[in-house]
């Protein structure tokens, strides 16, 4: 967390986390190489360099898309979460080797120039077997690359988190148009059993973690029958950990109320660096502490601390016989509210 | 999915020095764990994924050779290896490419106004990179230099002989990529590439394997002998059906394509391999 731009503000673990990564990227060409020039002498140098590029690339956003379920299925994946740019950025400048060598390769030196070739040179618009897959990873690269140069926290402040988040979002359209990429165009030649088996084992990884996680956030969303206007039941007090919180999804409110120091407050639950789930945080040193990056708010008007400028909406908590209720109206981002005590009402329990 | 106590006990913070310790352990399993799996993959791929061609190209390896060049339907070298036991001349036709994705025909024609003459059934020296397998020869043009008339090597000119009619199906290909240059230089993969080096000018082929695996390659040209690279640009890189007569010519075969505008693509039902050329009538 940093009040300022840095390129990148280095400390251990995103020093052991870069290694890890080049250490991973490192180990796959020297296998992809060394295997293909023992099992496949003949192959090119240009085959070579796109193949693996290839590979590698569509591997690393793999594991990208499941980082984020993952994490928010089990809090122990937050360490692949919290550098999780730096393997996007480091897996776009893979993809824009393949696409840089696989244009050259098949589209430079002609007669046209190598990108209008791109579009242009398979006509088969209208067939699936035949359909320019080219065209697929072309834009998907476009995605990507826009995704990586908009990563830093430079774009997420001048975009807005909303923003921001939307433009990321696009990866899922990328990812869509890679496995189309990949099904129209080198399936169609290797047609191995094994190969189509791993991307389909791949897609299906991918795909149920987000369903999982996707499940997880819609189970938290309120019933219209425990409405009592215009607060809402989220649950007991004792359902909620010290220093954690419940999060309740209200229409478009997605609210954590937190438990700390016998009393409650209840903050937007989304961060304002990244969206993160703020409720899936812990309060330490007496800030909300976002699972995701670290940022912090003060749980009793959703402000950072100084000198940090990020606000958050705050809500009203009362405690009824042992149940929390909270009024899903907001007030503006950094509102200071009452926080609502605890030991009284235990007590009167 | 996990146990909220124990969950209170340690929280990641990612801009702290150091991690809590049972989560750096958890953390350090992943990380062997996805290193594993990135090996497998990178393994996998490569196992299960196709071999290539033996095909040469010898890229930087300058090769100079003398013959006679014929510059139609595409420009060809013929070149005498003198006799075989049989008595009959040895004759080899290189096809000639341009650099990149070029036929030859426009730096020939740069090499003729340079020296003022039609260079066709002339005697020339090509330096060049040669480009080889299963039989066929092709040099990309590196220099071409005219042979001094007083000292032209004697060679047989470029003809043609054998003449059949057939339906022949296969992949058409560019010889450029598919001989040696690219691996793979055919298939779906290379399509595009194909299509810009065949409208570039580099001479179609038609590659038909038998059932057994045998490939047979023609250069297509159209009922007239003239070449007709975009007319079939549409079926790049597909398998199609051609009808014609079919020439011999050294060492490769000619289809005159009958009628390009009846070009019929191969079901998509039918297996690529299997496909032979069939009901030649001589």
């Amino acid at each position: 967390m940093g009040h300022q731009y840095q390129v990148v503000s280095w400390n251990r673990q995103k020093r052991i986390y870069d290694g890890v990564v080049l250490t991973g990227i490192l180990l796959f060409f020297g296998a992809f190489t060394l295997l293909q020039l023992k099992l496949h002498p003949e192959i090119t140098f240009e085959t070579l360099i796109i193949r693996a590029t290839a590979v590698l690339a569509f591997l690393m956003l793999h594991i990208i898309l499941c980082i984020g379920p993952l994490a928010r299925l089990d809090k122990r994946f937050l360490p692949l979460l919290y550098n999780r740019r730096h393997l996007g950025v480091i897996m776009s400048l893979i993809a824009l080797t393949h696409g840089v060598f696989s244009i050259y390769q098949f589209h430079a030196l002609g007669n046209v120039n190598p990108i209008l070739s791109v579009f242009i040179s398979n006509p088969n618009y209208n067939s699936i077997g035949l359909f320019p897959f080219q065209i697929l990873g072309f834009f998907a690269l476009i995605i990507i690359l826009i995704m990586a140069s908009t990563s830093h926290d430079f774009w997420l402040h001048n975009l807005s988190p909303k923003v921001w988040k939307s433009l990321h979002m696009m990866v899922y359209l990328a990812y869509f148009l890679l496995v189309g990429h990949v099904i129209l165009g080198v399936l169609q030649m290797e047609q191995s059993p094994y190969l189509i088996g791993l991307l389909a084992l791949g897609a299906g990884i991918v795909t149920s973690l987000q369903w999982s996680a996707g499940s997880k956030k819609r189970n938290q969303e309120i019933g219209k029958e425990q409405v009592q206007d215009p607060f809402v039941k989220v649950c007991r007090v004792d359902d909620i950990a010290e220093n954690r919180a419940k999060t309740v999804l209200i229409g478009k409110e997605n609210i954590a109320v937190f438990k700390y120091d016998q009393k409650l407050s209840a903050v937007n639950n989304l961060c304002r660096h990244q969206n993160g789930p703020l409720g899936e945080g812990k309060i330490l040193d007496g800030c909300i502490t976002c699972p995701w990056h670290g940022y912090q708010y003060l749980p009793h008007n959703g402000q950072s601390p100084p000198p940090f400028t990020e606000k958050v909406e705050t809500y009203d908590v009362k405690l009824i016989d042992g149940w929390v209720y909270v009024n899903p109206t907001p007030y503006a981002e950094g509102t200071p509210v009452e926080p609502c005590p605890i030991h009284s009402i235990i007590a009167r329990n | 999915m996990e146990n909220p106590e124990k969950a209170n006990e340690e929280f990641y913070i990612g801009w702290q020095p150091m991690s809590p310790v049972a989560q750096m352990r958890f953390t350090r399993k992943i990380s062997l764990l996805i290193l594993v799996c990135v090996l497998f993959i990178a393994s996998a791929f490569v196992y299960f994924q196709k071999g290539f061609s033996s095909s040469q190209f010898e890229y930087g390896d300058v090769t100079t050779i003398s013959g006679m060049l014929t510059m139609t339907p595409f420009p060809m070298l013929s070149v005498n290896h003198g006799m075989d036991m049989d008595g009959q001349a040895v004759i080899q036709q290189i096809v000639l490419v341009g650099a990149g994705k070029h036929g030859a025909e426009a730096y020939i024609q740069q090499v003729e106004k340079k020296y003022g003459g039609q260079l066709d059934f002339s005697n020339v020296t090509i330096s060049g990179f040669l480009i080889y397998h299963d039989g066929h020869t092709l040099m990309e043009v590196k220099e071409l230099v005219p042979a001094n008339p007083d000292k032209a090597p004697s060679t047989i000119p470029f003809t043609m002989s054998g003449e059949a009619y057939g339906s022949i199906s296969g992949e058409i290909a560019d010889p450029k990529c598919f001989f040696g240059v690219m691996k793979p230089g055919f298939g779906k993969p290379h399509l595009s590439c194909a299509a810009r080096c065949i409208a570039g000018g580099i001479p179609p082929v038609l590659k038909s394997s038998t059932a057994s695996g045998e490939a047979h390659y023609y250069i297509i040209v159209d009922h007239d002998g003239n070449p007709c690279n975009y007319s079939i640009l549409p079926f790049v890189g597909d398998r199609v059906f051609l009808h014609g007569r079919i020439k011999t010519s050294g060492d490769w075969q000619f289809i005159f394509v009958d009628d390009l505008d009846k070009i019929v693509r191969v079901p998509d039902e039918m297996a690529y391999e299997g496909i032979t050329c069939n009901t030649i009538q001589h």
